[in-house]
């Protein structure tokens, strides 16, 4: 079994490929990770005060849920055609992302995590943090992260900085 | 199909698991394994030598080159590429050689000789992230099943 990753993005994309070049023809869950909008709510320096009676939180959350299982559905049919026997899966972050999906790859035994990189670098990377890093940090699985075509070819054959 | 796997070494038991996985996969795709082990060295001291940063680089040569004859004997095509690279240089270096070699992916351990950085996922490991220009496969210490 393995997870598989999907946000959507072109990163995403490109990971599933690779994961079907490499581990296809395996069984696979393709995830797709949501936020709370209570959580969206408590990380925005207005909090709170902008929600009573502005906001239905409830549904923001069933539209999110909704987003999810679209995207997710959507990645499982591009794994099918890379190979795999893929079924989608939603699922709300508790903690962050990287642990929705650590606790994904325990829940259906995965062998390895798929997913892509957002082809971050430096100080940029540093400060939006970055879901791959933290997955490696904790995984005991095997991890792929996979560039996307534009991220890959932008670093090939840069001189080394050594 | 994948035709090229590059395996970054540094002659850890780290870098063994992460070989366990990169010869599943060559010898699945029949394609062939690239052994890049990037020997870092200290800055230059007064007499403008520079030593191995590893104290026992020489085993760990030895080592790697039985692991890479080791891989001929169980018919995987294996080579091995030698780099130096300043302390910190070793995340560049084999980028460099996944480039020039066209590699499919780059298998690599979560824990190298590092050892503060070590605590943490290699650093190493962790600048490829930022710069492999292709699939990064990161192979835990822990152990993994590969047939659940």
């Amino acid at each position: 079994m393995i997870l598989i990753c999907y946000d959507g993005s072109d990163d995403a994309r490109a990971a599933i490929d690779a994961a079907g070049k490499l581990v296809g023809g395996q069984r696979a869950t393709v995830l797709t990770v949501w936020q709370p909008f209570a959580e969206v709510l408590a990380s925005t320096p207005l909090g709170w005060g902008i929600a009573p009676g502005v906001l239905d939180i409830e549904e923001a959350d069933t539209a999110s849920r909704t987003a999810a299982q679209r995207l997710a559905t959507e990645g499982a049919e591009l794994a099918r055609q890379a190979g795999f026997n893929a079924e989608p899966r939603e699922s709300t972050q508790l903690e962050t992302v990287a642990h929705a999906i650590l606790d994904e790859a325990e829940l259906v035994g995965a062998s390895a995590i798929v997913m892509g990189s957002r082809g971050l670098t430096g100080l940029k990377s540093l400060l939006l943090g970055s879901v791959s890093h933290a997955v490696l940090q904790r995984a005991d699985r095997t991890v792929i992260v996979v560039p996307s075509p534009a991220v890959a070819s932008s670093r090939k054959r840069r001189p080394a900085r050594s | 199909m994948f035709k090229k796997i590059v395996w970054a070494t540094d002659g850890s038991g780290s870098a063994d698991k992460a070989l366990a996985v990169a010869k599943m996969f060559a010898a699945q795709s029949g394609g062939e394994l690239v052994a890049v082990h990037c020997e870092e060295l200290t800055l230059p001291g007064k007499g403008g030598g520079s030593l191995p940063v590893a104290a026992n680089e020489d085993d760990l040569k030895a080592k790697i080159e039985r692991q890479v004859s080791d891989l001929s004997a169980d018919g995987i095509t294996a080579t091995l590429e030698t780099t130096r690279a300043k302390v910190g240089g070793a995340a560049h270096a084999i980028a460099n050689a996944a480039s020039v070699h066209e590699s499919d992916a780059i298998v690599v351990g979560t824990r190298g000789h590092t050892p503060i950085a070590g605590l943490l996922v290699g650093s190493v490991t962790q600048r490829l992230l930022h710069i492999a220009p292709c699939p990064l496969i990161a192979v835990p210490t822990r152990d993994l099943d590969w047939n659940a």
